[in-house]
């Protein structure tokens, strides 16, 4: 193999450079933040040392937070995997409307969070909602439905979940094209059924792709931010908050930005931790083309 | 590509982005001051044609960053009023408007020393601010200050560090329909007894009495901050006069903080309040109050400017909080509202107090009180065709003789930082009104209450 130039590496400068500015500094400034009381805007700060990262295991909000990031992060996987792979299956052929389908199917990703939540919240409120105008017609009542955490922490699931299905259907679609045909072939040749062929050619062979779809969507669900901020605003009191909307309560309306640090320390290497493992499960599994 | 061409390339390749850094690098250090947070600005509008990059632009003339906690058609007509400004004195502007994060916007830019040149300090002029803004008693318009703006805005030195365009007033707003509808006279509710009796008539002819958008929680705190502590806590004729145990930190909130937000659970359990409490926004509750969906909407009557923006053939008015006992006192919360302050660091301190001046001076008050519903902070201007702030007026003719006015209850009996309780506690109340539910709600405002206390005790000896 040839030697790379040496100098060759002094390309990576600038992203280093970059990286240390926007990441690594705040970051840094972050883990400090994080042993100190402070609100967040006074030039004083008092070190209170491991007592807010002990705080936040005795926090019964940062738990319900914590509850709903995981429903929020592994259930829109789910979903968005589940809905993905079968548009792109759907779309993989050639047949009129296969464009529109795509079309329809990515066309909510450009949409921001913050305003499909908003749509949503419109659709669900309890005063001139769409739902209940809907329900209004076969002779139901009005329901408060976000009122209930359980509905609440479902429709930013759902609605989360169909923002971004456009996603893994791209990924998937690209996947599936990049399989060489001759497999079907042969496999066609051999008598295989349709399931079979999907099961033993098309999943095994994905394998690349739904280990980049699974670990975008999780990241993607673990940080949900902006629908929940439109839907529910976190409410009602904390029931349908994430870690990410509870980190910016704690930190800017509860002037509490020590504490709200140390719960993104916490955070952080969570996800770090299920990013090495996702990565390290995917990366036995894939298969080699 | 021979090695002399691929190092020609590699260093023009790294040279651009460097550049980059390092003029972003040097622009913040060498003037802190004038670097702008961009990213915390969610929403930053230019109202001058010709963008500048900087304070002081090509041609030699000023720039100002203005941050104001506008929004809507508020925002609009400020907009207006900058543009108007630009064009007799040639300043420009940047006009920044975040909206509902303005004050995480203001509280990072604090925390970093990096403020703009002019911001509204949307009641925090002196217990929040005023370390950051230059005391303005030597303006020319200082001594148009009333008298209301001035017990709001000054701190205990004397200064004020804000010129008060505007003062709010926070109020009972009501739909004059519904209550005549349930043959109520507003004029005639004077006591906690009268409000509650209404209540009842309202409920009673299907209508919800007292309307709180609570999915954004503050107007749950705003509700028990204009209307329940006061009237329990310090107002004349209180239930449990504590304005000393307040503000000395000695509030015993097992014992008095019970009964009062025992209040607030017995609304809910009476059904006062609207079902969706918990999923209602500030715009919903605007407009239910113009539709005439509800009785009663207790906070800033800026709220009434907005309903009726929504319903414009609506009728409405403005009651004067209740008192608890008789021989008791009506009460108007004020409070600041359009107050401009200008940072004591700025590079621009005199186009910032150009601004100022041009507010004070070329009748632009009226605008604002027009859109706000609030009243001029400076005397002998008109609030121009408000309809909130001659509603305010007719509330104060029909109870001139019993009327007090205080500060915003937060503001003079809390210590800092109480705001998000207060939010958490009504909240938690509306969700579970039960014994347990205002037990854990008045535990967590004591608990507060009390380390925000620690944190006010040493600044208070300090000052005195």
């Amino acid at each position: 193999m040839k030697k790379r130039n040496g100098k060759m590496n002094l390309l990576y400068i600038p992203a280093l450079l970059l990286l240390g500015l926007f990441v690594v500094y705040p970051f840094a400034q972050e883990i400090k933040v994080s042993f100190f009381k402070w609100n967040g805007y006074s030039q004083n700060m008092k070190f209170v040392g491991l007592n807010n990262f002990i705080d936040v295991f005795h926090d019964k909000n940062f738990w319900t937070a914590f509850r709903n990031t995981l429903v929020y992060g592994i259930g829109s996987t789910i979903l968005q995997n589940i809905f993905g792979l079968a548009v792109a299956l759907l779309v993989d052929t050639k047949y009129f409307g296969n464009k529109f389908i795509r079309t329809i199917t990515y066309m909510p990703i450009m949409i921001s969070g913050l305003i499909m939540g908003y749509i949503m919240y419109y659709f669900l409120s309890f005063d001139n909602g769409v739902l209940n105008d809907i329900i209004a017609v076969f002779g139901f009542g009005p329901k408060d439905w976000l009122r209930n955490p359980v509905i609440g922490v479902l429709a930013i699931l759902i609605v989360n979940s169909w923002q971004f299905a456009g996603n893994c259907m791209i990924i998937y679609l690209a996947g599936l094209q990049n399989i060489p045909k001759v497999y079907y072939e042969a496999a066609a040749i051999d008598g295989v059924g349709k399931f079979a062929c999907f099961r033993h050619i098309t999943l095994p062979l994905l394998v690349p792709s739904i280990s980049t779809a699974v670990i975008l969507n999780l990241i993607g669900g673990l940080k949900l931010y902006d629908v929940i901020i439109s839907l529910t605003n976190g409410g009602p009191g904390h029931s349908t908050e994430s870690v990410m909307t509870y980190i910016s309560n704690r930190y800017f309306q509860a002037e509490k930005a020590g504490y709200a640090s140390a719960i993104g320390i916490c955070i952080f290497l969570f996800i770090l931790l299920v990013s090495i493992i996702m990565n390290s499960y995917f990366d036995r599994k894939e298969v080699e083309l | 590509m021979n090695y002399k061409n691929l190092k020609r390339m590699l260093a023009s390749f790294m040279f651009v982005p460097l550049l980059f850094s390092l003029m972003s690098c040097s622009g913040a250090g060498a003037d802190n001051s004038e670097s702008k947070n961009t990213s915390d600005d969610s929403k930053t509008v230019s109202v001058s044609k010709e963008k500048s990059t900087s304070k002081e632009d090509s041609g030699g003339g000023t720039s100002l960053e203005v941050a104001v906690d506008l929004g809507d058609f508020r925002l609009d007509v400020f907009k207006s009023i900058i543009a108007d400004f630009e064009k007799d004195t040639g300043i420009k502007v940047e006009l920044t408007a975040p909206g509902p994060d303005y004050e995480t916007v203001l509280k990072t830019r604090m925390a970093s020393n990096d403020l703009p040149d002019v911001w509204t300090t949307h009641g925090w002029s002196v217990m929040r601010y005023s370390d950051y803004l230059m005391p303005l008693n030597d303006q020319d318009w200082y001594d148009s200050v009333t008298d209301d703006a001035k017990n709001v805005i000054t701190d205990e030195k004397g200064d004020i560090y804000v010129l008060p365009a505007t003062v709010g007033i926070s109020a009972v707003m009501y739909n004059a329909d519904v209550l005549k509808a349930a043959g109520i006279v507003p004029e005639e509710i004077h006591t906690t007894a009268d409000f509650e009796e209404a209540c009842e008539k309202i409920k009673a002819s299907g209508v919800t009495p007292i309307f709180i958008g609570g999915k954004e929680p503050s107007n749950g705190a705003g509700f028990i901050n204009t209307y329940l502590l006061p009237m329990m806590l310090t107002n004349d004729g209180a239930a449990y006069p504590s304005a000393d145990t307040l503000q000395d930190g000695t509030f015993d909130w097992k014992k008095t903080g019970m009964p009062v937000m025992q209040k607030f659970a017995d609304y809910v359990n009476k059904g006062y309040l609207n079902e969706n409490y918990s999923t209602a926004d500030t715009a919903e509750m605007q407009k239910s109050l113009g539709e005439g969906k509800c009785g009663f909407v207790v906070r800033g009557i800026l709220n009434l400017a907005a309903a009726k923006s929504y319903v414009p053939d609506a009728n409405l008015g403005v009651l004067p909080v209740p008192y608890y006992k008789d021989g008791g006192k009506n009460m108007f919360q004020v409070g600041e509202s359009s107050c401009f302050g200008v940072w004591k660091d700025t590079k621009n301190k005199e186009a910032a107090l150009q601004l100022l001046d041009y507010i004070a001076t070329k009748n632009v008050i009226p605008e604002l009180c027009e859109t706000e519903g609030s009243v001029p902070g400076l005397s002998g201007i008109s609030y121009g065709d408000s309809y909130a702030t001659e509603a305010y007026y007719t509330s104060i003719k029909q109870f001139e003789s019993n009327l007090i006015y205080d500060n915003v209850f937060d503001r003079q009996y809390f210590p800092s930082g109480m705001w998000n309780v207060m939010s958490e506690a009504t909240t938690e109340i509306a969700l579970d009104p039960s014994k347990e539910g205002v037990k854990s709600a008045v535990s967590l405002l004591g608990e507060n209450f009390n380390d925000n206390m620690k944190k006010l005790i040493p600044v208070i000896k300090r000052c005195f």
